[in-house]
């Protein structure tokens, strides 16, 4: 099964190009209930080493891999990348910055954010004229 | 209506455009290749990246970045001296295709298989999963002992 690369919508559209080597591939989507969720591929990266920050619209992903562990000799084949990793996605109006949740399951960042809840989409009556 | 210019201003999206592309070289070029590789056979979505080093201690250790892939999607198996890594990464059936803004991502299969030196003790590998890494280690062979051997005499 293959997923179509899509393109950035104009909501997150406003993401930064990232520096350093190591660039982690990431998700976003919607869910049911209308909120945000990024997913960021993070194998083997500590906690204390990811920091999540919130400016203003602009969430910035940021996290660090070292090289090695240092019981590594001989490297017979590379590809994983190292180093430092920063990313930013400018968030849409509809999401409460102030609820992002953050967890961290079998190497993926699933960041959450919820929409607020006067942009939820909803009905509107249609009134009949009387 | 999308916002072309922002999309083609970030260069790195270039990379995971022609990830298909890369792919795709890869399978023609299998049988060219003259490098000293040690894949035999790469098959598959998409190819996690593995790092493969000698530890301190002597053992090879393979590193395999599988994030997002459950325990019991991956597959293991050394056989001769090849050792095959196969696996799946299932996308959330909860989430419907135009709910995602942006995948980049790769989902699917994956199958990548290694030729092992004929120094490492196949049966003494072990395999350890963590924060979406595999890490298979394994240890160098010991120097055989001679075997004492029972000489029959025949009458």
């Amino acid at each position: 099964m293959t997923i179509v690369q899509r393109s950035g919508t104009p909501w997150v559209s406003g993401a930064t190009p990232a520096r350093g080597a190591w660039l982690p591939r990431c998700d976003v989507y919607e869910t049911a209930g209308h909120d945000l969720v990024i997913e960021a591929d993070l194998p083997a990266v500590a906690r204390e080493d990811v920091a999540l920050t919130i400016d203003d619209r602009t969430l910035t992903l940021r996290a660090t891999r070292p090289a090695g562990n240092g019981s590594e000799g001989a490297h017979l084949r590379s590809e994983r990348r190292h180093g430092e990793f920063a990313r930013s996605f400018v968030l849409p109006t509809t999401v409460d910055a102030g609820g992002v949740r953050a967890a961290y399951v079998n190497g993926v960042l699933r960041i959450t954010l919820p929409v607020k809840a006067d942009a939820r989409p909803r009905r509107v009556p249609v009134e009949s004229a009387a | 209506m999308e916002d072309i210019m922002a999309l083609m201003r970030w260069e790195p999206y270039r990379e995971f455009g022609g990830l298909q592309d890369r792919i795709n070289r890869l399978f023609s070029d299998l049988h060219g290749r003259g490098r000293d590789d040690d894949d035999v056979m790469t098959g598959g979505s998409w190819i996690p990246a593995v790092d493969i080093y000698r530890s301190t201690s002597g053992d090879i250790v393979l590193k395999a970045e599988v994030p997002g892939v459950n325990k019991d999607d991956l597959d293991l198996r050394v056989e001769n001296s090849t050792l095959t890594l196969r696996g799946e990464r299932r996308i959330s059936q909860d989430i419907k295709e135009e709910q995602y803004h942006r995948v980049e991502r790769a989902y699917g299969t994956f199958s990548r298989s290694f030729s092992l030196p004929n120094t490492v003790d196949t049966s003494s590998v072990r395999a350890d999963f963590a924060d979406g890494v595999l890490t298979v280690t394994m240890p160098i062979r010991e120097e055989q002992k001679p075997k004492q051997i029972e000489v029959q005499i025949g009458g």
